[in-house]
């Protein structure tokens, strides 16, 4: 066990650097963009027509944006490593509050989105792939295709237009209510569900015809105890492997339905902060968000090594 | 066959259990507060700085100027209650009303409000004030100017100069808590997006009828007609002009508009060669085809400008100036009496200039870009080529820094505070305005006019000078307005009372009642 652990801290020592990479390369990118920074951050700030070149000097200013870059990058570096991630150029709030307010909006939509779609998903990818070219196979694979071609503002504009203006069951936008929460989820679940399906329906199918399922059968078991005794183990590998990629995706949260439903997500957040140049926020995000990605994935491998032990000897090696 | 009938099943019931979940919820949606009046717009809380959100904190009536407006333009007191001015015209002394208290229950001062006021006349809106020095008198606040400043009072109304209470202020010198004056204050602020609101009982004026508000910034358009349409807020500022009849036919709100002084203007840089000569600018300015584009693309044949600004603005507009005229061949003949022959491709050119410009106009007014493209068409027709580069609007002082603007095209409120001159000076007096003329030799002209009007306190001579001030704008064209602007508010059929602001200071919320 203590191979594992190894293996864990390791990998949380990788996390943290590739976060502090990804970090270093938003400020590399910000600053490369063309135009004054402080500008842009003054027209976020005043507003388009209030903004002139005093207030544009007084931003570069008071937020020290005149100082050398290597030096502005030295001293975020430096406070990162206490644990200060700055505070926004624009709201002024710490980053840290900034971004833990959207992120909680982001993690609860994407959750929530996130076990829809598999509540959905994993039973029409299980019947597929029991009866591959059946008729339940035919039709979760055209709506499978389906979902994926339509972009999710498409799909998010019809169940509003449904639901929300001709139906009047559910506010077309908005977070305060559990209500607000039904159309936004149900757009992300759909758009995660057109990938998810073929994953779960050809690890069924895989898992089916493999050597072990038959020797199953052959000793007497049937199809579905087959099936729940040696198939789902196996066939859960890609899949979790599949559903955290998803996951790790959904945290940096989803602008086109944050937009769309006027859902103050950590992508709506990142939006308005690279259109304003926020700094700060942009790193912060940067590190955050890197550095949660990398951790979602350690979590799938060590739910993968829970599935299929055999590769613990490989850690412990 | 009976496992697999099991499994089919088991799905079977997960679907089941969705689908309930989904039926279930359309209960929720009737579980809103009745009493609360739900009103939106697209501005996002983003900060508690009056110079950032100022304008939210007076719409919503949560902070008040000394000086506010009414709808029809009259300025009246707010935290002041009256003011006078000097003999020699350079002292201004405004008196505190009497028995107002700020939302922390503490009563408004002459100190208070003049160490609120300091902090504001540091901000660059407030800094057209020639101010001397801000004493307190008693129960007065007394700003000395440098020279005489007509207009004071109605810069006064500029949300920059909201007066908050000392406690408002944190030890770092930024806006902590707002705790202003108004008929509403903050009870909770949730991200930048919702602001709940209740009624101050101790507030000094008439008192909202209403117990409870919430502010909402809703920043897509598509969104804000979304929540129009399903009648999911009371009052909704600036929908988008083109949802108008899909907000009305759906029964729940009705779009009222109101042409106010805001305006969708192009402006030249008239340093460069193709449009340093007034005829270029005038045959430029002459083949456009405003009603085309007002009624084609904004859907409001009434947004046409016939000059700068719109009668909203009655001392700003002057009937008696000849319309912007749209004459093609007009506008050809004077190209050619300038001495802008066409070319080859049918451009026209002098000197190895071609009449060509790329015109910057803003992304997040998409409506610009729309009648840019139009314009593009329309300019042809007199062998200009024009090319038409959406951006983000901080894309229009960079290119004006950087000496690369050659036209723009923006939209421009010329009321940021009750009197069109404080606008006027910044646009049309300066070498480089932002939003304004650029490299115009006429600023000169103006800028004697503007000073004198400043300084002047007799009315008929106040008259004359604006009259002489649109006449040149009209004639020289450094700036053209296209569209004037329709402010669109949707209203909730159970909103009573709604008095829309030309002005677009306060929503007047004390006024609605929820039916």
């Amino acid at each position: 066990m203590n191979g594992v652990l190894r293996v864990i801290m390791l990998r949380i020592g990788q996390a943290l650097a590739t976060a502090a990479v990804l970090a270093s390369l938003c400020f590399v990118f910000v600053h490369a963009l063309p135009g004054d920074l402080a500008l842009r951050v003054a027209a976020a700030r005043v507003g388009d027509e209030r903004v002139t070149p005093e207030t544009a000097e007084r931003i570069r200013r008071e937020e020290g944006l005149d100082r050398p870059l290597i030096v502005q990058y030295g001293q975020w570096m430096g406070n990162v490593a206490q644990g200060d991630l700055g505070r926004s150029l624009l709201s002024g709030k710490p980053v840290t509050q900034e971004l833990a307010y959207h992120a909680s909006f982001t993690l609860q939509l994407g959750l929530i989105g996130w076990l829809l779609s598999y509540l959905i998903a994993l039973p029409l990818g299980i019947m597929a792939g029991f009866r591959p070219g059946g008729i339940v196979d035919r039709m979760t694979n055209a709506l499978a295709v389906t979902l994926a071609s339509l972009p999710t503002f498409l799909v998010g504009i019809g169940l509003i237009t449904l639901f929300a203006l001709t139906l009047r069951w559910l506010p077309p936008a908005g977070f305060r209510t559990g209500a607000h929460m039904v159309l936004p989820a149900f757009t992300l679940a759909l758009s995660l569900v057109a990938f998810s399906i073929p994953v779960i329906r050809n690890a069924v199918v895989e898992v089916r015809s493999a050597f072990f399922m038959t020797y199953a059968r052959v000793k007497g078991l049937t199809p579905a105890a087959a099936f729940r005794h040696h198939g789902v183990r196996n066939a859960a590998i890609p899949v979790v492997t599949y559903a955290a990629l998803q996951f790790a995706f959904v945290i940096d949260g989803f602008v086109v339905i944050e937009t769309l439903f006027n859902y103050p997500g950590l992508g709506e957040l990142l939006v308005k902060a690279l259109i304003a140049r926020d700094v700060p926020v942009i790193m912060g995000a940067g590190l955050v968000i890197g550095f949660a990605f990398a951790v979602v994935s350690l979590l799938a491998d060590l739910m993968r090594l829970w599935f299929d032990p055999r590769g613990l000897e490989e850690a412990r090696a | 066959m009976t496992n697999k009938l099991a499994v089919t099943r088991r799905s079977a019931l997960a679907l089941a259990a969705s689908a309930t979940a989904l039926a279930g919820f359309p209960n929720l949606v009737r579980a809103q507060e009745a009493a609360v009046l739900r009103v939106a717009s697209p501005w996002e809380w983003a900060s508690n700085e009056p110079t950032d959100t100022g304008y939210i904190m007076a719409r919503m009536q949560i902070a008040e100027t000394l000086v506010m407006v009414e709808p029809d333009g009259k300025l009246v007191g707010g935290i002041a209650e009256s003011w006078t001015v000097s003999a020699d015209k350079l002292t201004w002394r405004f008196k505190i009303r009497s028995g107002a208290v700020f939302h922390d229950g503490t009563p408004v001062t002459a100190e208070a409000a003049a160490a609120s006021l300091r902090r504001s006349l540091a901000g660059e809106s407030m800094q057209q004030i020639p101010v001397d020095q801000l004493t307190v008198e008693g129960d007065a606040l007394v700003l000395k100017t440098k020279t005489p400043f007509s207009h004071l009072p109605a810069v006064l109304v500029d949300y920059a100069s909201v007066i908050l209470a000392p406690a408002s202020w944190g030890a770092d010198g930024k806006v902590a808590r707002v705790i202003a004056t108004g008929p509403f204050r903050i009870t909770a602020i949730d991200g930048k997006t919702v602001v709940e609101l209740e009624r101050f009982d101790r507030y000094w004026g008439e008192k909202p009828k209403v117990a409870r508000a919430r502010y909402t910034a809703i920043a897509n358009g598509d969104t804000r007609t979304n929540v129009a349409i399903a009648g999911d807020q009371d009052i909704i500022f600036t929908t988008v002009p083109a949802a108008t009849p899909r907000i009305d036919a759906a029964g729940q709100m009705k779009v009222e508009s109101l042409t106010i002084p805001r305006v969708r203007a192009m402006a030249f840089n008239s340093g460069l060669p193709q449009f340093a000569d007034v005829r270029v600018r005038r045959a430029i300015n002459m083949a456009i085809d405003r009603r085309g584009i007002a009624s084609a693309v904004l859907r409001h044949p009434g947004s046409a400008a016939t000059q700068l600004l719109p009668a909203a603005v009655p001392a700003w507009h002057d009937a008696s100036l000849p319309a912007y005229a749209f004459d093609v061949a007009g506008a050809n003949a004077l190209l050619d009496q300038a001495g802008w022959p066409r070319g080859a491709d049918g451009v026209r050119a002098k000197d190895g200039v071609r009449l060509a410009a790329t015109m910057l106009t803003i992304a997040n007014r998409p409506e610009l870009t729309v009648m840019g493209t139009a314009m593009q068409a329309q300019l042809k027709a007199i062998g200009m080529e024009l090319s038409v580069e959406p951006g983000p609007s901080a894309a229009i002082p960079a290119a004006i820094q950087a000496g690369t603007m050659q036209m723009t095209m923006f939209a421009r409120t010329y009321v940021n505070v009750p009197e069109v001159i404080a606008t006027i000076i910044p646009d049309f007096t300066r070498e480089r305005s932002t939003w304004g003329t650029l490299n115009w030799p006429g600023r000169d002209r103006v800028k004697a006019l503007t000073d004198e009007y400043v300084q002047s306190f007799d009315d008929a001579r106040k008259t004359a000078l604006r009259r002489e001030i649109l006449k040149i704008i009209q004639d020289e064209v450094p700036v053209a307005a296209v569209a004037w602007f329709e402010h669109t508010v949707a209203v909730n059929k159970r909103v009573k009372g709604l008095v829309i602001d030309p002005f677009e200071t306060r929503y007047m919320l004390q006024k609605v009642s929820l039916g």
